[in-house]
């Protein structure tokens, strides 16, 4: 008899907790889908259509999900270039401007980038997401 | 030896002067030369005498029986007329006797050439008129008697009888003495005519013997010098030793053979032909002097005849006893030399054992010591000779290589042969030779024929028979009438660039455009792209061998950059062909990449270079490339203006 309420008592806080953090991770899942929800509008960056045609490409936004492989320049007045390499494909140019100077970029590290072509045909960076 | 600055330039190139050719210093090293009558006269290119002693090498040493009866035979008649041997008048004529004999069987031999039978006849003639000398010292002895008999009668016929002459003044007693003085001197005229007549017939007699006995001393006299002159003292010896058999008068003068010769009898005679001894031959000394003497008689002998050489002799000649004095000593000197001559051979020193023998031979070619040397001697000897010979000829056909192994083949021979002289001449003639003809192929490189023509005539006239000359004239001949084509071939294949082929011909190119300064740099200039080419080919294909394909690729991409490299080349293409399927991308890749940079299309360039690093990511091509741009577009980035890569 003592055994069966133990168990009774086990159930009754166990439950509560587990509700819990279903509802944290409800709500957490849906913040993450809004902000997620902000690239997921713009298509990909068309890499093959970049190396045939940049100029065609030139004014688009385009969200760009890769590894970055190197840091190819680093000018004050222009900020950063990157050479990204999205999944299955070959490395990319891709500019960071100087707003995103605070951001610790290194290789290997993934990053969702918002970019738009700008009037180099060189991807700039809008906006990043780890 | 003052005359011997008067004597004309020697026949055979001896002299103070250095030799100027090889020919001219083997016949002076070798050859002994003997100076007659002002010419030169060398001993073995002497044809007579260089027959008569390689017919004497190579016939068997003279030891036959036969020849040694002979040998016996002349030695028993020396010895059986020695002065001092005989005793008495008797013995002397018996042995004169048996010596004559003797004489008669020597002359037998073949080898004696019949000089023993000239002696006996001659010894015959003299005793012939020996016989006639006493018949008319007999006569002149009974004329004698009859001369005194008619001086008698003179002498009685001279006297006056007064018995007979009638006394009284009467006519009658005057006419009977005018008859009886009238007889008187008749008788005394016919006393007188015979006594005359008497006297001259003793005159006239006694003159026959006189010339009885110079006519036979001559005789004799004249055999013994020629003997001698003629090199056969034996008998020049047998000739002396009869001669002072027959005549026992103690008369030793050579004037009977020299008043026969109408030779004066003391003085020199300025008119004769003046014999002077070589300079090798010519031994301080008297005895020296007449052995030169005798050699060049040998000589004279040769060329001339026996009469002219006892002509030169015979103001030489005072005595017989001078005459017997230098046979035995020529004799003695002869068998002196022929053990000279097996003392060399045994130290294999032929050369000088040749010198001594070819001495000896003219010296005393008949003495038993020359006529007895072993024949396994004399072939040495004539092998020796024969290579001299040779090599003289090989020298005068300037067959340089041929006489270059005669001069090792008698160094071997003969031991105390120097080749040293010879053989540098020779090396130096074929050393000039070869040079000649290098002149000629320089000079048909520079395109001078009339330069190439001299020089080949010259090569010719240097060494003939160099094996190089006639290889050289071909090809010398092919590339002049090629050159003009060459050079066409050269212009033809430097408009198309064809490294390969101006380098595969080369050799043909540079000697064709070699008088062309402005071919030749081009050349030049092709010849060190093609090198370049090379190296680059060279790398690639190693590149290629360790499965690196894309650093193969990049090299020859590289190499296509630099201006002026020959991309044309079909090796080149062939290379590249081969690794284009492996290397499709990134080649695709880089030159996507160059063509948008050219455009200025900064972006789409570093898009394609990336994605040729990502092909290859050592890529340097890539990677240069990459830098260009980012200079372009951030110029403001310090570390890419000191960096040539990132």
């Amino acid at each position: 008899m003592v055994r069966r309420t133990r168990n009774s008592s086990l159930v009754a806080l166990v439950l509560p907790l587990l509700a819990f953090v279903g509802v944290v991770v409800l709500v957490g899942y849906l913040l993450l889908s809004q902000e997620n929800a902000s690239f997921r509008s713009y298509p990909q960056f068309p890499v093959s259509d970049f190396l045939e045609n940049p100029a065609s490409l030139r004014g688009n936004t385009y969200q760009l999900d890769g590894e970055v492989a190197n840091v190819l320049a680093n000018s004050p007045s222009r900020g950063r270039l990157l050479a990204v390499r999205p999944q299955s494909a070959s490395p990319m140019p891709v500019l960071l401007p100087t707003q995103f100077q605070d951001w610790n970029i290194q290789k290997g590290q993934r990053y969702i980038f918002l970019v738009r072509v700008n009037f180099e045909n060189l991807p700039e960076v809008i906006e990043l997401k780890k | 030896m003052g005359q011997k600055e008067e004597i004309p330039l020697p026949e055979f190139g001896v002299g103070n002067t250095p030799f100027d050719n090889p020919e001219e210093a083997i016949r002076a090293e070798d050859y002994e030369v003997l100076l007659l009558d002002k010419k030169v006269w060398s001993l073995m290119r002497t044809r007579t005498f260089r027959v008569r002693f390689e017919k004497y090498l190579n016939s068997p040493p003279a030891d036959s029986i036969q020849d040694q009866q002979y040998h016996k035979t002349v030695s028993q008649i020396t010895q059986l007329l020695a002065p001092g041997r005989a005793k008495s008048q008797f013995e002397a004529k018996r042995n004169l006797d048996q010596a004559l004999e003797l004489l008669q069987s020597a002359a037998a031999y073949p080898d004696d050439s019949n000089l023993c039978q000239t002696l006996y006849e001659a010894i015959r003639s003299i005793q012939q008129r020996n016989e006639e000398t006493k018949r008319l010292e007999k006569q002149i002895k009974q004329l004698e008697a009859e001369k005194n008999k008619a001086e008698w009668n003179l002498q009685m016929a001279a006297r006056t009888n007064p018995l007979s002459i009638p006394s009284g003044d009467s006519p009658a007693a005057r006419l009977a003495a005018e008859n009886a003085l009238l007889e008187k001197r008749m008788k005394l005229e016919q006393a007188q005519h015979r006594l005359e007549q008497i006297t001259q017939t003793i005159t006239n007699r006694k003159a026959e013997v006189q010339i009885n006995e110079f006519m036979a001393k001559g005789q004799l006299q004249s055999l013994a010098v020629q003997y001698l002159v003629t090199r056969r003292y034996q008998h020049s010896i047998l000739a002396n030793r009869f001669y002072r058999a027959l005549f026992t008068d103690g008369d030793n003068s050579l004037d009977a053979f020299k008043r026969n010769m109408r030779l004066p009898t003391h003085a020199l005679d300025p008119a004769m032909p003046r014999v002077e001894l070589g300079t090798q031959l010519g031994e301080g000394g008297e005895a020296g002097a007449m052995r030169g003497m005798l050699m060049n008689f040998g000589l004279q002998n040769l060329i001339g005849s026996a009469t002219a050489a006892a002509r030169a002799a015979a103001p030489m000649l005072q005595s017989l006893s001078q005459l017997d004095a230098v046979a035995q000593e020529m004799i003695r000197d002869v068998d002196e030399m022929v053990e000279v001559v097996r003392f060399h051979l045994e130290h294999k020193e032929v050369k000088s054992a040749t010198e001594r023998l070819a001495e000896a031979f003219l010296l005393g070619e008949f003495l038993p010591s020359v006529r007895l040397l072993e024949l396994e001697n004399k072939r040495l000897v004539l092998q020796y000779l024969r290579n001299s010979q040779q090599l003289l000829t090989a020298l005068e056909a300037k067959d340089y290589a041929r006489a270059e192994e005669l001069l090792t083949e008698l160094k071997t021979l003969a031991s105390d042969f120097d080749a040293t002289k010879p053989l540098s001449q020779v090396r130096l003639a074929k050393l000039s030779g070869n040079l000649q003809l290098e002149r000629a192929k320089a000079a048909a490189a520079k395109g001078d024929e009339t330069k190439t023509e001299e020089s080949i005539a010259a090569a010719v006239t240097n060494w003939h028979t160099n094996p190089e000359l006639e290889k050289t004239a071909t090809n010398l001949f092919a590339t002049s009438t090629d050159l003009a084509k060459a050079l066409e071939e050269l212009d033809q294949l430097l408009a198309r660039r064809d490294l390969r082929a101006i380098f595969e011909q080369k050799g043909r190119f540079l000697a064709a455009a070699h008088s062309d300064p402005e071919r030749a740099s081009q050349l030049e200039k092709a010849l060190q792209e093609f090198a370049k080419l090379e190296g680059v080919l060279t790398q690639a294909r190693e590149f290629q061998r360790m499965g690196e394909e894309f650093a193969a690729w990049e090299i020859l991409e590289s190499a296509s950059k630099v201006e002026g490299f020959p991309s044309e080349d079909a090796e080149y293409h062939r290379v590249r062909a081969e690794l284009a399927p492996r290397v499709a991308e990134f080649a695709s890749a880089i030159q996507r990449g160059g063509e948008s940079e050219r455009l200025g299309r900064g972006a789409q360039a570093l898009g394609w270079y990336l994605k040729a690093q990502g092909v290859y990511p050592a890529s340097r091509l890539a990677r240069e490339g990459m830098v260009r741009v980012l200079r372009e577009m951030f110029p403001d980035d310090p570390e890419l203006k000191t960096s040539s890569s990132k």
